[in-house]
């Protein structure tokens, strides 16, 4: 205990160091968190709109040619 | 031409024509951007007294010494020296022979009166087991002289 | 540019990039751990700074992130520009906030680290101002990106300041060498091989490649986002017409 106290004072410049290691965390995770829920959440919303758009299409696909022949999909994410 | 072609040619017009600007920026504010004056510049181009700059060099070996609450002591970049009193908290990292710049103003007597003091380390670093044996094997560097630009 | 074109595609980039990302990953933890193990745990005091060098394991790394981000930014904006190729500006976009989050630990640790070393937190020198130049530039360029209604003007305007602003890059790197500065010159990346200890070296060198896989990953991330708003920005204007 008495050691871990010693080292965690730096030597006195415990207040200069910790902080630094502080904000090296925060900026490096923080910017992580983000991008990652950012991805997510354009990923859900794209799941959302595609089979949207995609019936739709199939459907105007459909009344064009009169059959519900199946249309070539892009694979996409 | 090619339109791929013709933007490439007007992106390195365009680039040269920003580094010759930038490069005139600089050259102009070059006076201006140097944070401190060592004492040859001092002495080359004369400062009159209680015009307010900044005077970097190393600490001359033994010549600090404390009355009181004032530290005098004396900058030199090898070639020219100047002596300075301060009278207040010096930084942790100054110290005899390591770099320094004080901000203050000449006085009549040729002193620099600081009103503040600065510690500027050179670029090396070693723990101090390593400094200890290059000293014993006299090998040692001393600080490196202040940058001339 | 052909090879470049090869990964014009944005399917093709989303599967390569998901194939790069869980090694970028795993490479970034186990440099993570080792860099802070040694920076933290396994290190030497300095001669002159004492305990407080553990800052520069941080500090130096993120400056030249800083730095290696910005030119990032300047390569892809003149693809972007010049040969207009479709992944670049999604590319810069997807930069700039990571090189503006290791500006920003730049200034604090250095401020961190200069207050018991200099015995100031802060100065107007060369250096000090042209990186604090260099935090303004990419929050130019983010505003740039966002600001506009039309997001191909916008991405121009941006692509545009970075290249300008590139400038300040050689500015920054030679500072501390064309004018007289309190902050100290190159420690590693000089003439006359590094002077610093190897013991110092090594931590140093871990935590910079540390640095640099935590950007390839979030950079990868980042971009599949911009893909994925291309889409769903088509797919809206699509269901808006049909």
């Amino acid at each position: 205990m008495e050691a871990l106290i010693t080292y965690l004072e730096m030597d006195g410049y415990a207040v200069y160091i910790w902080p630094s290691y502080g904000i090296v965390a925060l900026v490096l995770i923080g910017l992580a968190v983000w991008s990652v829920a950012g991805l997510r959440a354009t990923k859900r919303q794209l799941d959302l709109l595609q089979p949207a758009v995609e019936a739709r299409r199939r459907a105007r696909h459909a009344a064009s040619t009169g059959d519900g022949e199946k249309i070539a999909e892009e694979s996409s994410q | 031409m090619k339109p791929k072609r013709k933007r490439l040619y007007l992106a390195l017009f365009g680039l040269s024509a920003l580094a010759a600007a930038a490069f005139l920026v600089v050259t102009a504010l070059d006076e201006s951007l140097l944070y401190f004056y060592t004492p040859t510049q001092l002495a080359e181009r004369g400062v009159a007294t209680g015009v307010n700059f900044r005077l970097g060099g190393i600490v001359e070996e033994e010549s600090v010494a404390q009355d009181g609450a004032t530290t005098q002591f004396v900058i030199t970049d090898r070639q020219a020296t100047i002596t300075v009193s301060f009278d207040g908290m010096l930084p942790d990292l100054f110290r005899e022979g390591q770099g320094v710049i004080a901000e203050g103003t000449l006085n009549a007597q040729g002193v620099f009166a600081a009103h503040e003091v600065l510690a500027k380390h050179d670029e090396t670093y070693m723990p101090k087991e390593v400094a200890d044996a290059l000293k014993e094997q006299g090998v040692w560097q001393e600080a490196a002289p202040v940058t001339q630009p | 540019m052909a090879d470049l074109h090869k990964f014009a595609n944005p399917n093709r980039f989303v599967r390569i990039a998901r194939a790069v990302l869980p090694w970028s990953n795993i490479v970034t933890a186990l440099l993570l751990i080792s860099g802070l193990y040694l920076a933290l745990f396994n290190s030497p005091a300095d001669y002159q700074h004492g305990q407080s060098v553990r800052i520069m394991y941080v500090h130096v790394p993120s400056a030249w992130m800083s730095m290696s981000i910005y030119s990032f930014l300047f390569v892809a904006s003149l693809v972007a520009l010049i040969w207009r190729h479709p992944l670049a500006h999604l590319a810069a976009r997807a930069a700039a906030p990571i090189g503006a989050g290791f500006t920003l630990v730049t200034l604090v640790t250095g401020s961190l680290w200069g207050k018991p070393g200099w015995g100031t937190w802060w100065v107007w020198d060369a250096r000090l101002t042209s990186v604090l130049v260099l935090f303004f530039l990419y929050l130019g360029h983010i505003a740039l990106t966002h600001a506009h209604d039309n997001p191909e003007r916008g991405a121009k305007a941006a692509a545009i300041l970075a290249i300008v602003g590139f400038v300040n890059v050689p500015i920054i790197k030679y500072s501390v060498d064309w004018w007289n500065t309190l902050h100290q010159g190159a420690s590693v990346i000089r003439a006359d091989g590094p002077s610093i200890d190897g013991s110092m070296l090594t931590p140093l060198l871990l935590m910079s490649l540390a640095f640099t896989t935590y950007f390839v990953s979030v950079l990868l991330i980042r971009i599949q986002s911009e893909i994925n708003a291309r889409k769903i920005q088509a797919l809206q204007l699509s269901q808006a017409a049909g």
